[in-house]
């Protein structure tokens, strides 16, 4: 190799090493390797022991707001917030802190898997911003169609732990971040899992917000269960005791939860909404708090609410395409192939 | 609710019950030869059997509409207004001429009955859809126990440790 050939690659090498500290993007790691780092984040808070101070900020209407909890992670077993602000996680099940102590929140298997982040979003990896003063990789989601960024996950890099999770609108604000402030422990699955909650029992007058579902596999005629709106695929159908319907629909990235009931909406008895927005030929409540992005609106006698972490925007998307459906109604094929395929997440 | 017996030919016109009952297909095999016969010879029968029926298929083209919210408790605490007040004393006018408008009041009064009887019927038999208020807060802590199953555990339930934001 000529001495200039030498030269030409060397002085090469060094504007890749340039570029790639400029952007923060590591050379080779795309796609593939941002699902992985998301994986492991996953499962990270049932290998790893952790304890801190999260902060949520979001905007709505009037602002930024934001609010500060605890989180502390012990054998696989996660605690969110303190006294009647609570909840819990093992494995599938979780429970929440009711005003007459712990209440199970969900205790049914998972069938359907989400689809992968990859397959509606562009993935990239690169080094973050330290958090909470922990080194951490970036996964960036990018919209293809806009290319604009829509989430930034920061996750240690020692743990694999997320430690700090941002949600941008269509013009790459942030609208929405969920991160540590303070790590008081990080690693090691040394701790004995604490014992689960004493979960009491609901009385019957709080039965009408029971928060545990039951997986069903049919749906009653009048309510609309799509299986696929807008990019999101249907990953579980539930019944709640007062015969409320919720779906999760998921697009690896974002969930959104559909919950039907039969009636006319009372806006008299909501609280005050931040904003009104258009669905179809409805107009619907929309609000911006501490879990996401919600829209309340009713079409025919049935009133569907939405909440969901993805923004306003792309929730009145969501919300639009499901009405659409809805009123056009599932074909037969569809309802028979859900009814003996849905349990097994073979749809 | 009984109606009056059709007439023999040659008598007076049968009034728009009778005429309903024919198109509802309510009449004995003998009532209807007679009406069939009547009809075949009065042109006037037959544009009155034609009102009666145009203004029934009206009623029964009518949409179906609930009452809005309050409606009977305002009608209850109102009360309906007193008819007489409101119609004016007729003119005097030539016998057959009254005799041909009081036909026609009556003809109209009974579809004005029947359709405000539909209309009544209609609000108060379909069955009106319950008012819901979504707990909203619920369904959010709901989403985000969901949620925590499939995406990060710690971001997905941090919601549910703080206030979630509602203003009353």
């Amino acid at each position: 190799m000529s001495r200039g050939r030498r030269v030409g690659i060397a002085l090469g090498l060094v504007a890749l090493v340039a570029a790639t500290g400029a952007t923060g993007v590591l050379p080779g790691a795309y796609a593939d390797d941002a699902v992985t780092v998301l994986d492991r984040a996953r499962t990270a808070t049932v290998r790893e022991d952790f304890a801190g101070t999260v902060q949520i900020e979001w905007l709505d209407d009037g602002g930024w707001r934001s609010a500060r909890t605890k989180v502390t992670g012990a054998g696989g077993a996660v605690q969110v917030g303190e006294g009647a602000r609570q909840a819990g996680g093992r494995a599938e099940d979780r429970w929440i802190a009711g005003v007459t102590g712990w209440e199970v929140g969900w205790d049914e298997p998972v069938a359907r898997k989400s689809p992968s982040p990859a397959t509606r979003w562009d993935l990239t990896v690169g080094t973050g911003i330290p958090v909470a003063g922990r080194a951490t990789v970036m996964v960036t989601a990018t919209d293809p169609k806009t290319g604009a960024p829509r989430v930034r996950a920061y996750c240690d890099k020692a743990t694999g732990v997320m430690l700090r999770r941002e949600v941008l609108d269509r013009q790459g604000r942030v609208v929405r971040a969920v991160g540590f402030v303070e790590v008081a422990r990080l690693g090691g699955a040394t701790a004995v899992p604490p014992s689960a909650p004493q979960v009491v029992e609901r009385r019957p007058s709080a039965r009408g917000t029971d928060p545990t579902p039951d997986t069903v596999r049919a749906l009653p005629a009048r309510f609309a269960a799509p299986d696929r709106v807008t990019g999101f695929v249907l990953a579980g159908r539930y019944e709640r005791a007062d015969g409320t319907v919720q779906l999760y629909y998921s697009d690896g990235l974002f969930g959104v939860s559909v919950f039907q009931q039969i009636g006319v909406l009372d806006p008299g008895g909501m609280p005050e909404a931040d904003a009104r927005v258009r669905v179809r030929e409805a107009v619907a409540l929309g609000y911006e708090v501490a879990g996401g992005s919600v829209l309340v609106w009713e079409r025919d006698g049935v009133t569907r609410t939405l909440v969901s972490d993805a923004t306003a925007a792309d929730l009145r998307e969501f919300a639009v395409a499901f009405d659409d459906r809805a009123a056009d109604g599932d074909g037969l094929v569809d309802r028979v192939a859900d009814f003996l395929f849905g349990p097994f997440g073979w749809r | 609710m009984s109606r009056p017996p059709i007439p023999p030919t040659g008598s007076v016109d049968p009034d728009d019950t009778v005429l309903s009952a024919y198109l509802d297909g309510e009449c004995t095999d003998a009532e209807r030869v007679a009406l069939d016969a009547r009809l075949a010879d009065s042109a006037d029968l037959r544009a009155a059997l034609a009102e009666v029926a145009a203004a029934r298929d009206a009623v029964r083209g009518l949409p179906l509409r609930d009452a809005p919210p309050g409606f009977f408790e305002r009608l209850l605490a109102e009360g309906l207004p007193e008819a007489s007040a409101a119609v004016p004393t007729p003119a005097p006018v030539p016998d057959d001429l009254t005799a041909r408008r009081a036909r026609r009041t009556r003809r109209w009064t009974a579809v004005g009955g029947a359709a405000a009887a539909a209309m009544l019927a209609v609000v108060v038999l379909v069955p009106r859809p319950a008012s819901v208020t979504p707990p909203v807060a619920t369904f959010t802590d709901a989403h985000a126990v969901r949620s925590s199953l499939q995406d990060d555990v710690v971001s997905s339930l941090v919601p549910l440790g703080v206030r979630a934001g509602f203003r009353p």
